[in-house]
């Protein structure tokens, strides 16, 4: 690939997977499934503007804090860890422009739904339901539960490896899932299904190892069961993996891993 | 059972105020016509199809013919009267499928669907049809309505005629397939169709 061409695609795979205005190619999102197998990369470059803010807002809340404390008593080391948890999960949620998320709240609106066909259908509505919101709340939660308890130096790695594994997650459910149409979907699946996805869990590997030595190992066996997981899941929702249920998968995985890494770094 | 097919091409896509003819608008960086082509290739039960253009789609007519398709040309004077004169060009006196351009989310197992529920209905003619409340709560547009059975619905473009009976059409005694599938429900006729129709197939596609 010439780096003209390198910097066009990762630019087409950055508009689709967040807000940043970047500008991009006509038919971005079929550049976007050609090269699944760079979802890692993506993440990488997503988490460390995730973790650029959490310390950024970390240091300016200590700052903050530091002053409100001196007129008001104030929980300022509760505080401290609490704010930019939830402040690092809203910055990522906003940043991906709430695809995901939606997704998520989607999946959630369709479960216990008679057949097959309403399930579909709640998907494209606009509509929240309280199962959709439950879902979500109960998963961003855990997320942001992980990163309240990891402490100031490994939340960088975390938060990065959190999102390649989310990354790769999607990978992997493209990977052994069927699509439920056999239009934009199965574009993503067939392209995933390629040899060359294997370059997403070697780069997704590296990157966990570098970070976090062996608890990225886990970091990646809990990204692969879940992305298997989610594709039984989204069969038996949707009959199949649909973009919701990829971006479902994204959510599910970061908040997984964040309390995954926390849980083994207190243990 | 299996059928011949015709994509209807050659509109004027008027409500769409474009610089390129509507078959040829990207979809996801895709043109129309190829999504609705691929989807009709992929039918196990269309036997061979047609695009049938006119004066108002000349690049559409060039692409296809590029691309080895097989074309039929009409006056472009309507999407009914395009339909019939496409029928008799093509000597297809028999059960055809008519599918328009703009339907980027459908597939080749929902027209297969749609051909079973005609051999099933026994009729000369079937239409699908999408009700108006689920296009409007999308803040899709609603263009062309018909009624079946007293109620109104948004047409979707997708029918089987009678080719042998395409003249007496109005007369006929029409099956229908009502249907909130996004296959049909994602009709393009405004540039909000559009950007609404991407977003909605990029989340259950």
């Amino acid at each position: 690939m010439s780096p003209v061409k390198a910097i066009k695609t990762f630019r087409d795979l950055l508009s689709f997977f967040t807000i940043i205005p970047l500008g991009k190619t006509e038919d971005f999102v079929l550049t976007t499934a050609e090269y699944i197998y760079l979802f890692p990369v993506v993440g990488a470059f997503i988490g460390l503007l995730g973790a650029a803010y959490y310390y950024a807002s970390r240091f300016l809340l200590s700052y903050l804090l530091g002053f409100v404390s001196l007129f008001v008593w104030t929980p300022s080391g509760f505080l401290l860890m609490l704010l930019p948890a939830v402040m690092t999960l809203a910055f990522l949620l906003v940043l991906s422009g709430l695809q995901h998320f939606d997704g998520l709240v989607d999946l959630g609106n369709a479960v216990g739904l008679g057949n097959l066909e309403e399930r579909r259908a709640a998907a494209h509505k606009w509509t929240v339901s309280y199962k959709g919101a439950v879902l979500a709340i109960i998963v961003e939660f855990v997320g942001i539960v992980g990163l309240f308890f990891l402490d100031v130096g490994s939340a960088f790695g975390a938060i990065i490896v959190a999102e390649v594994a989310a990354k790769l997650a999607m990978v992997t459910i493209a990977v052994v899932g069927k699509p439920t149409h056999k239009g934009l979907g199965s574009i993503f699946l067939e392209n995933a299904k390629r040899t060359r996805s294997l370059v997403a869990y070697v780069l997704a590997g590296l990157v966990a190892v570098l970070l976090l030595g062996l608890t990225g190992i886990g970091v990646i066996l809990v990204s692969v069961t879940l992305g298997v997981l989610m594709g039984q899941v989204g069969k038996s929702v949707f009959g199949g993996v649909s973009g919701d249920v990829m971006g479902a998968t994204n959510e599910v995985v970061r908040s997984a891993v964040l309390i995954f890494v926390a849980g083994v770094l207190l243990l | 059972m299996k059928v011949p097919a015709l994509i209807m091409a050659g509109g004027k896509g008027k409500r769409m105020e474009l610089a390129v003819e509507k078959p040829l608008l990207p979809f996801l960086g895709k043109p129309l016509i190829d999504w609705v082509v691929d989807a009709v290739k992929s039918a196990r039960q269309v036997s061979g199809f047609y695009v049938v253009t006119s004066g108002n789609a000349p690049e559409t007519e060039a692409k296809c013919l590029r691309e080895g398709l097989r074309v039929i040309r009409t006056d472009g004077v309507g999407y009914h009267d395009d339909l019939v004169q496409a029928v008799l060009k093509a000597e297809l006196l028999r059960p055809v499928l008519i599918v328009p351009c703009d339907l980027p989310a459908l597939t080749g197992k929902f027209l297969d669907k749609v051909i079973d529920a005609f051999a099933e209905s026994g009729k000369d003619a079937l239409a699908v049809f999408v009700p108006i409340e689920t296009r409007e709560k999308l803040e899709l547009s609603v263009s062309s309505t018909d009624e079946h059975k007293g109620v109104w619905y948004a047409v979707s473009g997708v029918n089987i005629i009678n080719g042998a009976r395409v003249r007496d059409e109005g007369k006929i005694d029409t099956a229908a397939i009502i249907t909130e599938d996004v296959e049909v429900l994602l009709n393009i006729n405004t540039q909000k169709d559009l950007a609404i129709a991407e977003k909605i197939m990029r989340k259950t596609c």
